[in-house]
């Protein structure tokens, strides 16, 4: 055993320098400003999107303005102006469903990505024997 | 460079495998694509001399106590297939850099490469007219949590997949090596080896360049992911073995009992694994307690 503790050391010392100070480059220190670019900070893969509530607002707001619009129009429209300010509503809730199944289905496509199952964390390694 | 060529001595990184033949035609699709593989195959830095296996010195018993190591073997290749893929994805999403993610990609690849040269092992050890092992395939069970940066998952799942497992893997297969003397198992090592060395150090890379641009933050998660990582290792360390002992003759033709491994793993952890983590600041907690003598001699 004593044999193979030196092969583990002398093992672990060709990986240290192969490996980890040649991979992480700990001849130099780290952050350390120097001739490096300055690297460009990560920005988010997909832009945010919308909330459920910013786009149910949204939903809100042209109702509203085709509401004020309608009660602006003469007495003898008033009748179709309400048919009209009906329609747009009921636009905008069927927009606000649509919107809410949207942001619902792409929470579930965010969280399934492939990933197997599995209930304990088991590593990789190279398996010896 | 130095240590690069006193590492892999004669192995060329980027040679070709001129006496390279397919290894498992029936894994493969049966259309054009074929060609290609074997073209990406081809990138393999060592020549197996197949035709030089000394099986046939050995006993059944020994060839099946192979041919279990090696169904486990090839297990474990084809399950870093899914891993590197996966964690591809998280690189991408973090917007690693490309050679990052190229060299990531690749390994992928090269795992293809590595479970091929198993089943081709479990081949050669099966007993004459004994069922052959059939190895179960897995599926990459890296974590996932959509709510956290992205930077911070790709840094933990490297740490995970790179800096521990793969440097744990080119550590053992360093040691596996020097005690194989079948020339064809040693290729086969050694060809598995040469590849791992690069999949460590990408880890290395990227965790000192995500620490330079992501601060404090990748710190935190880079030492929350060490325990677990470290433990994934462990598991596999401690998982038991194919029955059938380790004879002599079984050593030569690459293979460790349990209580050698548990020593690499131990020394890996602390002259390895400890100072690298501790070199980039990150805090090791009770790494050193949990994988010292005492575990390592427990078994
Ligand atoms: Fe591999
Ligand atoms: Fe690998």
């Amino acid at each position: 055993m004593t044999k193979h503790r030196e092969l583990a050391s002398l093992v672990s010392n060709k990986i240290w320098r192969t490996v980890v100070v040649a991979g992480a480059m700990l001849a130099t220190a780290p952050a350390c400003g120097g001739n490096k670019p300055a690297p460009v900070a990560p920005a988010p893969a997909d832009p945010a999107p919308k909330s459920v509530e910013a786009q149910a607002d949204d939903g809100k707001k042209a109702a509203d303005e085709q509401a004020a619009a309608a009660a602006k129009t003469a007495e003898d429209a008033r009748l179709l102006a309400e048919q009209e300010a009906d329609k747009a509503a009921k636009d905008a809730a069927a927009a606000k469903e649509a919107a809410d199944k949207k942001a619902a289905d792409d929470a579930a496509a965010a969280k399934k990505r492939p990933r197997g199952g599995g209930d304990r964390p088991t590593g990789r390694g190279f398996i010896l024997s | 460079m130095t240590d690069d060529l006193d590492l892999l001595g004669d192995v060329d990184p980027q040679g070709r495998d001129e006496h390279y033949e397919p290894t498992s035609p029936w894994w493969l699709s049966g259309t054009p694509l074929e060609a290609e593989h074997h073209r990406l195959m081809r990138r393999r830095s060592v020549p197996i001399p197949w035709d030089q296996s000394g099986v046939a010195k050995l006993t059944d018993a020994e060839r099946a106590r192979l041919a279990g190591t090696w169904t486990r073997r090839s297990e474990a290749e084809y399950l870093a297939i899914s891993t590197f893929s996966v964690l591809a994805i998280d690189l991408v999403a973090a917007m690693a850099p490309a050679d990052v993610i190229s060299l990531c990609l690749r390994a992928g690849i090269d795992e293809i490469r590595h479970a091929e040269m198993c089943l081709r092992m479990i081949e050669i050890y099966s007993p004459p007219g004994a069922v052959k092992p059939m190895p179960k395939p897995g599926m990459s069970s890296l974590p996932d949590d959509p709510d956290r940066p992205k930077l911070h998952q790709a840094l933990a799942n490297t740490m995970l997949v790179s800096c521990v497992s793969e440097t744990y893997a080119t550590t053992v297969l360093s040691a596996t090596r020097d005690l194989t003397t079948d020339p064809t198992a040693q290729a086969v090592l050694t060809s598995i080896y040469s590849d791992e060395v690069m999949h460590a150090r990408l880890g290395w890379s990227y965790m000192r360049h995500a620490i330079e641009i992501g601060g404090q933050g990748v710190i935190d998660a880079a030492a929350a992911m060490l325990p677990r990582a470290l433990r994934g290792v462990a598991n596999v360390v401690e998982r038991e073995r194919p029955e059938g002992a380790v004879t002599e003759a079984v050593r030569g033709h690459g293979l460790m009992t349990p209580q050698e491994e548990r020593v690499i793993y131990s020394t890996c952890v602390r002259e390895v694994l400890v100072p690298g983590f501790a070199a980039l600041g990150i805090p090791v907690g009770s790494a050193l307690e949990d994988y010292g003598d005492a575990w390592a001699h427990a078994a």
